[in-house]
């Protein structure tokens, strides 16, 4: 992807002067350091995505405190519904046989190998709390390849749980 | 401590005086910020008073690298940005677009006397603020001649409970029970916290999934919430505190649009029910404890809600 940062000088002083708050208020909900620190990066990509947008407001700072609200709102309910997700799997007799990717998916050849690593990695981030990069470093994949993954097997035991 | 030094743009032109929060413990500023959090589910907070309270905060914590941050940011997140949260899945029920808000963002809001309808949130707020600024003034009440309970009192735009008469305190007895309910966790919790765990409800909505227990203690009081969500976005709070006086009780103030306010009982209980816009609240309490329930489910909803509560014992 490589993406680069539109209006770098206007967003690297935006992120020097708000990050400690942004980055305080974050831990103060999510009660997380590591979690806090992963929205403040995740407010300040979509701000760099829609930089146009957002630096053309009259209250910028403003807008990226809204977006950190809605990000830290959205990895709580993801977060409670994928442990909710889990701990259905995890109840059912046949979880082995539900962690098997469909075989038409020409990119999951193995795809009972690929749905239980992809479980192990969801259990990683959900019940032990990893933020996506802390996950992707010990997987050894990207931050993108992560949430794939995870968005991958999460509509996987979505569909199983729903048919079996 | 002197205050944080964040006014925006719009502050400049029509500045307002955020000082009263200088003197305020970090415990009760968390506790501000995070009530706030919970409860805007829309985008009615007031950015400018939480930009305030983050920078009084962050000043008061150790310094943080961003420089390294920085680095972090471009190497290892930006090159995959797409516009989206990393935990938005863009399946049907994830939270709602991260796109900015529909509220304009220099539309500034009075945390303490909030008056235009819609506002929901700046009523917490405005409760624990004139909690700590007046708690004294109160204080010197209670210390005379009155002792306060809890009497409705409500007007167009707001509701809350005036000083009246003795009201026991509700310290009812627990039921541990160990349960498969989306409750289980707050019981559990309300619990180890020496909070009347009948206050929790028992009976949920189908669909709807808890998004964790949270608890908050400070020197007003202990809180405990939790907020839970359908997969169409519906939602409501359940949060119950317990103020170390009761004098706090009669500072909490809920707004309200111009629909008459019902009253709703359980046998045990009677919760006063709210209408503000597309939100209703439900409040109750007894003594030093307030229990709240709001949210964007029906009012049906909430009357069973309620009605599954157990209450304290008379």
């Amino acid at each position: 992807m490589g993406n680069s940062i539109p209006d770098e000088e206007q967003i690297a002083a935006l992120y020097h002067e708000m990050y400690s708050q942004m980055f305080t208020y974050a831990r103060c909900i999510l009660q997380n350091r590591d979690w806090a620190e992963e929205a403040v990066q995740d407010a300040f990509c979509i701000l760099c995505v829609k930089a146009d947008e957002a630096l053309s407001r009259e209250n910028p700072k403003g807008w990226l405190m809204r977006v950190l609200q809605n990000v830290i709102r959205n990895r709580k309910r993801q977060q409670a519904s994928m442990n909710r997700l889990i701990m259905k799997s995890l109840q059912a007799e046949n979880l082995d046989e539900m962690l098997v990717y469909d075989e038409e998916d020409v990119d999951l050849l193995y795809g009972d190998l690929a749905a239980r690593t992809d479980f192990q990695l969801l259990k990683r981030v959900v019940l032990d709390g990893y933020t996506m990069l802390q996950a992707a470093e010990e997987y050894g994949i990207t931050v993108e390849a992560c949430k794939k993954r995870v968005q991958r097997i999460k509509k996987l035991l979505r569909e199983k749980l729903t048919n079996f | 401590m002197k205050g944080g030094e964040y006014v925006s743009e719009h502050e400049t032109k029509q500045r307002r005086d955020y000082s009263c929060y200088d003197s305020m413990s970090t415990a009760e500023l968390e506790q501000l910020l995070c009530l706030d959090f919970q409860a805007s589910e829309e985008a009615t907070s007031d950015l400018d008073a939480i930009l305030y309270i983050s920078d009084l905060l962050a000043k008061r914590a150790e310094p943080a690298d961003v420089d390294a941050a920085w680095e972090q940011l471009q190497t290892q997140y930006l090159p995959y940005a797409d516009g989206r949260s990393l935990y938005d899945f863009g399946e049907e029920d994830d939270a709602p677009s991260l796109a900015p808000p529909q509220v304009p963002l220099g539309s500034h809001q009075r945390v303490r006397q909030p008056r235009v309808p819609g506002l929901k949130r700046a009523a917490v707020l405005a409760a624990l603020l004139a909690a700590c600024l007046f708690g004294g003034m109160v204080a010197v009440q209670a210390a005379g001649l009155d002792v306060f309970g809890a009497m409705a009192r409500w007007t167009d735009e707001t509701f809350h409970f005036a000083p009246t008469s003795v009201s026991p305190s509700s310290d009812g007895q627990l039921s541990s029970t160990t349960e498969d309910s989306p409750y289980a966790a707050m019981r559990e919790i309300a619990s180890s916290l020496g909070l009347d765990g009948s206050l929790v409800p028992t009976w949920c909505p189908d669909g709807f999934y808890s998004s964790g227990t949270n608890t908050i203690h400070t020197e007003l009081g202990d809180t405990i919430y939790d907020t839970f969500y359908d997969q169409s976005d519906r939602f409501f709070n359940v949060e119950i505190t317990r103020y170390r006086s009761e004098d706090y009780i009669q500072a909490a103030q809920f707004e309200k649009d111009d629909t008459p306010v019902e009253t709703y009982s359980n046998g045990r209980q009677t919760f006063y029910i709210l209408s503000n816009l597309d939100t209703i609240t439900a409040v109750w309490s007894d003594g030093p404890v307030l229990e709240q329930i709001n949210g964007t489910i029906s009012r049906e909803e909430f009357k069973q809600i309620i009605a599954s509560i157990q209450g304290p014992e008379a």
